[in-house]
């Protein structure tokens, strides 16, 4: 596996869509490759960041607005 | 639709109310625009609710009729990339994917931990809109690559390219704001 793909399929594993097949020599890549394998714990901790931080809540009126907008229906 | 239906199409809407808002909010960046989206998304669903077959991917659906919405009431406007270095952001996402993997040294280690919200929305906010979209759909709304083809209405491997893209950018973002920022741990 090239370090070309390698950066391709990281971002589908961490998307949760790599083939289980590739799995395998995208981890062997990682062990073999720093770069790739420090670029894989970056993104994927980013990626884990994002979602973590940006998660909201729809304040508690809209809530309130939209169920009684879907019960009328 | 009998009561039964009615009770199912309810709850299956009301499920995804907080990742609409979530969505909404990066839409608008402003909370209350973002309830006025919210609201105007439901309304929508409600008169197309006869399109909608029960049990089908109701997240999807409503997230498609919100872009969709916020697109028809910004039609007039274009986004470009502002904020951080529009420029050089313009510059980057035009760059083959292969050629940004070269471009400037790698962000580094050690800054993800000291990144807060405000951080992470100033960069997301400075990506050109389609690597925007497709980064949150995916990392923010946790959506498959199918659900977020059917949002945006482009192919599986236009979604998998932007997403790449987009969070490429963004970490070369978030460590220039970082360093910018003076951070410590800064690489």
């Amino acid at each position: 596996m090239t370090c070309e793909d390698a950066h391709l399929h990281m971002h589908d594993f961490i998307s949760g869509e790599l083939a289980p097949e590739i799995r395998d020599s995208l981890f062997d890549h990682f062990e073999a490759c720093e770069n790739c394998r420090n670029c894989y714990y970056e993104t994927s901790r980013m990626a884990v960041k994002v979602g973590n931080l940006l998660q909201s809540q729809a304040p508690p009126e809209l809530r309130s607005a939209i169920s009684r907008m879907l019960a009328g229906a | 639709m009998d009561n039964v239906e009615r009770n199912r199409f309810e709850r299956e809407m009301l499920d995804h109310l907080d990742g609409l808002y979530g969505y909404a909010l990066h839409l608008c960046r402003d909370m209350e625009d973002a309830s006025d989206l919210v609201q105007e998304t439901y309304a929508k669903a409600l008169k197309s609710s006869g399109q909608y077959t029960l049990g089908s991917n109701a997240r999807a659906w409503l997230f498609a009729i919100m872009r969709n919405t916020h697109l028809n009431e910004m039609r007039s406007r274009v986004r470009k990339p502002v904020g951080l270095a529009g420029e050089w952001i313009e510059e980057l996402s035009r760059k083959d994917i292969p050629e940004l993997h070269r471009y400037g040294p790698d962000p580094g280690v050690g800054f993800m931990d000291k990144l807060l919200r405000k951080d992470i929305e100033a960069a997301l906010d400075s990506l050109p809109g389609t690597f925007r979209e497709a980064v949150v759909l995916c990392d923010v709304q946790g959506m498959s690559y199918t659900e977020i083809a059917s949002v945006l209405d482009i192919p599986i491997g236009t979604v998998r390219s932007r997403i790449h893209r987009g969070r490429m950018l963004l970490r070369h973002l978030l460590a220039d704001w970082h360093r910018f920022a003076g951070g410590e741990g800064a690489e």
